[in-house]
């Protein structure tokens, strides 16, 4: 297979289902940066339209360091724990059906929308609605974090830190060993900031499945509530912190009367009252930084297409340039004490650094 | 001559927002133009500015891994690195015109000398951190990294605004 069409997806999901199939829609989704990812609705003879998705790497590469198959399988393992996330259905590599080398895996798709409505239109009049959203996502990280990983068997897939105290040195050797592997410019700023960052590394509140890259364009909405949880693929095991600090948008300040209402540290406080954990804000801020690296080292893998020639897209042109460029420079406020883990953490927008 | 470079791809960037982006169907197409248009912007300042503010960055490089090179040659362990610390003393290729090419790929060889230097360098902070020769070498390489960031901001800063997909 090399082009998703209907009919190859309907001779793919006849053989699995021994039924007749009959693809409806079918439309690729467009914001999409680190893989393919197709939404399929299929109608089986006499029943209701079922809405599929399919995810595949992009054609010569992808973004990011982590397999497509470490993506299915944290889905997989997922799977009934009380986390929201779609049903996988199939990892597929069967020579039969990847004919161009790039196996898939496809998962139903959940009702819902990425995107919540007015949520960025700055009228007070949405303030609550602001307020309402960053609660419900922080309820949805306490479950996450207080799932039992290693009974979900997320100890085969990912290092495990030994105690609270090496979280951050266990995602800071993960990060760099990934570099090693495919460096293929130099990064000296990279090398400077990894000295700081085991200098500075935090003790964990507790040691956590994280979610990785979440927040808004990461998570399905429905009436206001979280009811699918995607984008795994930058899961780790860790200090909880981290996700925090990976958070787009919905922990931004929100003033309402010349209060905070909420924010980061209201968040916190949020998430200390629904776990029982209290995370530092200066944990957070850390985070922010290694969280620099992390994606900084996912999009220059992501670059590397565009050095060998192979898939010039623009995508990987911008996200090479202007997302490593913003992560550089918050390695360096740190490394050179403009920033402190003291200050108030800022909290990550959408646009500023984003690696899936 | 006219239309220079950069009126080229301004006249370019304008004709791709102003008639371009606005008939482009809703769905992946729109999203790339948006992608698209920040890109242009980003390639006509550094059209500009690069090939210049790279020279800089070089000259200014060289100069601390000469530095460096001299740190280390005070220090047994690290002198015995020589293809690490060497002197770097001259521009490479040939003196007179020199393209955004070269320029670019001397900053490629400096500056994987220098993450070399810095991991070195890190490696021996325990047993040479107290050294004040030492704690002003790393102080010059990260005032030199923060240089580098202020030089690429001017085809930064400028270049990316609205909606990037």
């Amino acid at each position: 297979m090399g082009q998703i069409t209907p009919e190859f997806l309907e001779a793919y999901l006849a053989e699995k289902w021994r039924e007749g199939v009959k693809v409806e829609k079918l439309e690729r989704f467009a914001r999409g940066i680190s893989r393919e990812t197709w939404f399929i609705d299929i109608r089986r003879a006499g029943s209701a339209v079922e809405s599929l998705i399919l995810r595949r790497d992009l054609d010569g590469n992808s973004i990011g360091t982590a397999t497509l198959r470490f993506e299915y399988e944290v889905y997989h393992r997922l799977q009934g724990s009380g986390v929201p996330v779609a049903e996988v259905l199939w990892w597929e590599e069967d020579p039969r059906w990847v004919a161009d080398g790039r196996p898939f895996y496809l998962r139903r798709q959940v009702d819902g929308r990425w995107d919540v409505p007015n949520y960025g239109d700055r009228d007070p009049a949405y303030d609550n609605l602001r307020v309402e959203i960053g609660r419900e996502h922080v309820r949805k990280l306490a479950i996450i974090h207080g799932c039992d990983w290693r009974a979900l068997g997320f100890g085969d897939l990912l290092p495990a830190p030994a105690d609270e105290s090496q979280c951050a040195a266990v995602a800071i050797e993960r990060a760099y060993d990934d570099l090693a592997r495919f460096q293929f410019s130099p990064l000296p700023i990279i090398a400077e900031v990894r000295e700081w960052l085991l200098d500075n590394a935090p003790r964990a509140s507790r040691i956590s499945l994280l979610k990785g890259t979440n927040g808004l364009g990461e998570e399905v909405f429905r009436d206001g509530v979280i009811v699918a949880m995607s984008d795994w693929e930058q899961a780790s095991i860790g200090d909880p912190a981290s996700d925090f600090a990976r958070a787009q948008e919905f922990f931004q300040d929100v003033v309402i009367d010349g209060r905070r209402v909420w924010g980061l540290d209201e968040a916190l406080d949020y998430y200390a009252e629904v776990s029982g954990v209290r995370i530092d804000s200066s944990s957070v801020q850390y985070y922010r930084v290694l969280t620099g690296v992390e994606n900084t080292i996912t999009l220059h893998h992501g670059a590397k297409p565009l050095a060998e020639g192979s898939s010039p897209s623009v995508r990987l042109s911008w996200l090479a340039t202007e997302a490593i460029y913003g992560g550089h420079r918050r390695m360096m406020d740190a490394v050179t004490g403009r920033m402190q883990l003291t200050d108030r953490p800022r909290s990550a927008s959408l646009v500023e650094l984003k690696a899936s | 001559m006219r239309p220079d470079l950069l009126e080229v791809l301004d006249s370019i960037s304008w004709t791709f927002d102003t008639q371009i982006v606005p008939a482009v169907p809703p769905g992946i197409a729109t999203s790339l133009s948006f992608t698209i248009s920040n890109m242009l912007r980003h390639a006509r300042l550094r059209a500009e500015r690069e090939g210049e503010s790279l020279a800089e960055d070089n000259q200014e490089l060289r100069a601390l891994l000469n530095r460096i090179a001299s740190y280390a040659r005070g220090d047994a362990e690290l002198k015995a690195e020589e293809e690490l610390f060497a002197d770097y003393p001259a521009p490479m290729g040939p003196a007179g015109y020199r393209g955004l090419a070269q320029v670019t790929e001397e900053a490629t060889v400096l500056r994987w000398r220098l993450q070399h230097a810095i991991e070195r360098l890190q490696a021996v902070r325990d047993r040479c951190g107290t050294q004040p020769a030492y704690r002003r070498l790393r102080e010059e390489i990260r005032a030199y990294l923060d240089h580098q960031l202020e030089r690429e901001a001017r085809w930064m800063d400028d270049a990316f605004t609205g909606p990037r997909r």
